[in-house]
């Protein structure tokens, strides 16, 4: 199909605006919780110095498993023929469409034979098949008109070996009254955090039964307060976290209420629950070790009570991260509104790591970047009480300029490095 | 418990068995090597696991051949039981093992336990490997290793590489610090003194207290048991009168 191109030298003719345009480009190609099917993309600009070779954006596919990235046709039209191909089909290879044929604009049904699933409009299938011990990278390609044509659009693909976290889960009793959270609930959770996790390429599995824990002379039965002393200084915090942890596992203990001290918003003496969970890493562990009085910082994650599955689930991962050794998305920026950060606010909402769970507009004073659609929702759905759910990707791309910016891979590494598991 | 007890454990992923390989006898090792090629990949992990803890005779051969595993959480498994054992591999050994290893935490790994010998005889040789090494992760940890073996173009390398850290790389060169164990080097932090940038979290997402490149200074210091007025009992955040004290004890020290 041939094209027409006018050029222009931009000196020759000063009024010239030039336009980048982008003919096609990718999306996820779901909405709602984590699918582990359709995760996220890492769509950060194009200049990338390490981890992600694509000029483009970049998603994550686990060995053996199938993944469906979105292609959207931006100036393209649905009647225009869209081929894809595959640098390396021995790292990622095209399970749909089949070579030589067409993305089609419409859904393809399933198979009456059940030979075939259903593949959804302009879906690129991937299944990761690299068979090396580490991470391996190859380019996903979008053709223009034919199979050998020209290429309009490049994906990054990142394939992972499967890591596995084991779980231990803690029910921990404070002075006499414990959680409502059950072991089929934690199962629950931690299905929903290994659908956010396959994007990095690790899942979870809880290992047994809840630990029953029994921790007394709290301030508040059923609670751990919090104050104004540092949360890997907190000694009731920290208590509850060195209750016969599993050194070989992730533990995540889980309690009834936070009772936050500082914050008043509640009431003179403080507020319940204006916290989902709290979680330290090896290194904050390290940082800060056992003195007279003071059991020193745990590792894991504490959470408490949830009646809302996936808030409990998003709480979980967001807080996993933290024990992975991830920091907010770019260090807070992006929300906290005190650093000119308008240009990273939809990503940080994006993000697992943002500073918080949900997206509102409020007060433009602490939400000061929320105010249009696309800010509020980025995709991930509603809590069981309406609040529009913050996003849960995880970033891939060696970006300078954005803190902690490759996030799979520092969480991969931290995994590697045993960063979750006790001292 | 008996080694049959304890290969049966290690088939069923009983994670409770870890404690057990302590008290094996000296045929362990060869058992559990007949058995590895039956198990899964948890069971593998797990083997590495109760290897390290048996740490017997051939503990650490055993393990740098797990560390070629396929499953790179059994590779690092093993890589991490081989620095627990006391009777490691000949050096040599394990330095030509290193660009065989396809994971690079792995390699990383075996880099820092050559390292941690302290001895400069293994200096050229780990050069020349880590002159191929590709991966930016392993070769932060292959450039550690270096240092600790006497190396001194990579001992000003990394002197410039700390003084001219970023706020996400702290961390990494602050362990890095500490494993190298030389008060000399923490001179290259005075930068970080002054530099307000967070760098990781001391509270919680309700309290988002970040320790900045500056504290971590200090508790670096303090961990290289650098001379100071204070010494903090953890990593907080320091005030401006701590972190003038340590800029001066650390000034004093000779480049």
């Amino acid at each position: 199909m041939a094209i027409d191109l006018q050029l222009l030298n931009p000196i020759l003719t000063p009024g010239l605006v030039p336009q980048r345009v982008v003919p096609v480009r990718f999306a996820r190609s779901a909405t709602g919780f984590s699918d582990v099917e359709a995760p996220d993309i890492d769509d950060h600009g194009f200049i990338v110095t390490a981890h992600g070779p694509a000029r483009g954006p970049v998603v994550g596919v686990i060995k053996d498993k199938t993944i469906r990235v979105q292609v959207i046709r931006d100036r393209i039209d649905e009647a225009t023929q869209l081929f894809v191909s595959t640098d390396d089909a021995s790292i990622a290879d095209i399970i749909f469409p089949e070579a030589g044929t067409a993305l089609s604009p419409n859904d393809t049904p399933a198979a009456s034979d059940g030979s075939t699933p259903e593949r959804k409009a302009d879906c690129i299938y991937l299944k990761g098949t690299s068979s090396a011990s580490s991470t391996a990278e190859v380019l996903i390609k979008v053709h223009f008109g034919a199979a050998g044509g020209p290429v309009v659009a490049e994906l990054g693909v990142r394939a992972y070996p499967h890591l596995t976290i084991r779980v231990k889960a803690h029910s921990v009793s404070i002075n006499g009254t414990g959680p409502t959270t059950t072991i089929g609930t934690v199962r629950q959770i931690f299905r929903k955090v290994s659908d956010v996790y396959a994007q990095a390429g690790i899942t979870f599995s809880v290992v047994g039964g809840m630990q029953a824990e029994t921790v007394t002379g709290f301030a508040r039965a059923g609670m751990v307060s919090l104050s104004a002393t540092a949360d890997s200084q907190n000694v009731e915090l920290q208590t509850v976290l060195n209750q016969n942890p599993d050194h070989n596992m992730l533990n995540a203990y889980y309690f009834g209420h936070y009772f936050d001290t500082v914050d008043t918003s509640g009431g003179a003496a403080g507020t319940p629950d204006m916290v989902l969970g709290i979680a330290f890493s090896r290194r904050q562990a390290t940082a800060n070790p056992a003195t007279v009085g003071f059991p020193g910082c745990g590792v894991g994650i504490t959470m408490r009570d949830s009646a809302d599955i996936n808030e409990a689930a998003h709480t979980a991962a967001h807080e996993i991260g933290h024990a992975m050794t991830l920091e907010h998305y770019n260090n807070g920026n992006g929300q906290s509104g005190v650093v000119g950060d308008v240009r990273q606010d939809i990503w940080a909402h994006r993000d697992l790591m943002h500073n918080f769970v949900n997206l509102v507009n409020s007060d433009p004073a602490v939400a000061r970047y929320k105010s249009s659609n696309a800010r509020i929702d980025v995709g991930y759905g509603n809590y069981a009480d309406g609040r529009t759910m913050t996003g849960q990707l995880l970033m891939n791309k060696l970006r300078a300029g954005i803190f902690q910016s490759d996030q799979v891979n520092l969480v991969r590494r931290a995994f590697l490095n045993n960063a979750y598991k006790p001292l | 418990m008996t080694n049959d007890q304890i290969i049966d454990a290690i088939r069923a992923h009983d994670w409770d068995v870890t404690s057990q390989g302590r008290g094996a006898p000296p045929s362990f090792g060869a058992l559990i090597q007949a058995q590895l090629s039956g198990y899964d990949a948890e069971s593998r992990e797990l083997a590495a696991e109760c290897v390290a803890d048996w740490n017997g005779a051939g503990a650490g051969s055993l393990l740098l051949s797990m560390t070629a595993d396929i499953e790179p959480q059994v590779a690092a498994a093993a890589a991490h039981g081989l620095g627990r054992v006391t009777q490691l591999p000949p050096i040599p050994t394990i330095v030509a093992e290193i660009p065989r290893r396809q994971e690079p935490f792995v390699r990383g790994q075996l880099y820092k336990i050559v390292g941690a010998t302290r001895n400069s005889q293994y200096l050229e040789t780990l050069r020349a490997v880590v002159a191929g090494e590709n991966s930016p992760d392993a070769q932060r940890d292959a450039r550690r290793a270096l240092v600790q073996l006497g190396g001194q173009n990579e001992r000003a390398e990394f002197r410039i590489r700390v003084a001219q850290a970023k706020p996400d790389e702290a961390m990494d060169l602050h362990e890095d610090l500490v494993a190298i164990a030389d008060p000399r080097l923490a001179k290259a932090t005075l930068p970080w003194l002054s530099n307000g940038a967070s760098v990781m979290r001391i509270g919680s997402d309700r309290s988002p207290a970040m320790a900045r490149m500056c504290d971590v200074a200090v508790w670096t210091a303090f961990l290289l048991k650098i001379p100071a007025a204070i010494t903090p009992a953890h990593l907080a955040i320091y005030s401006p009168k701590v972190i003038a004290d340590v800029a001066a004890a650390l000034s004093a020290l000779p480049d």
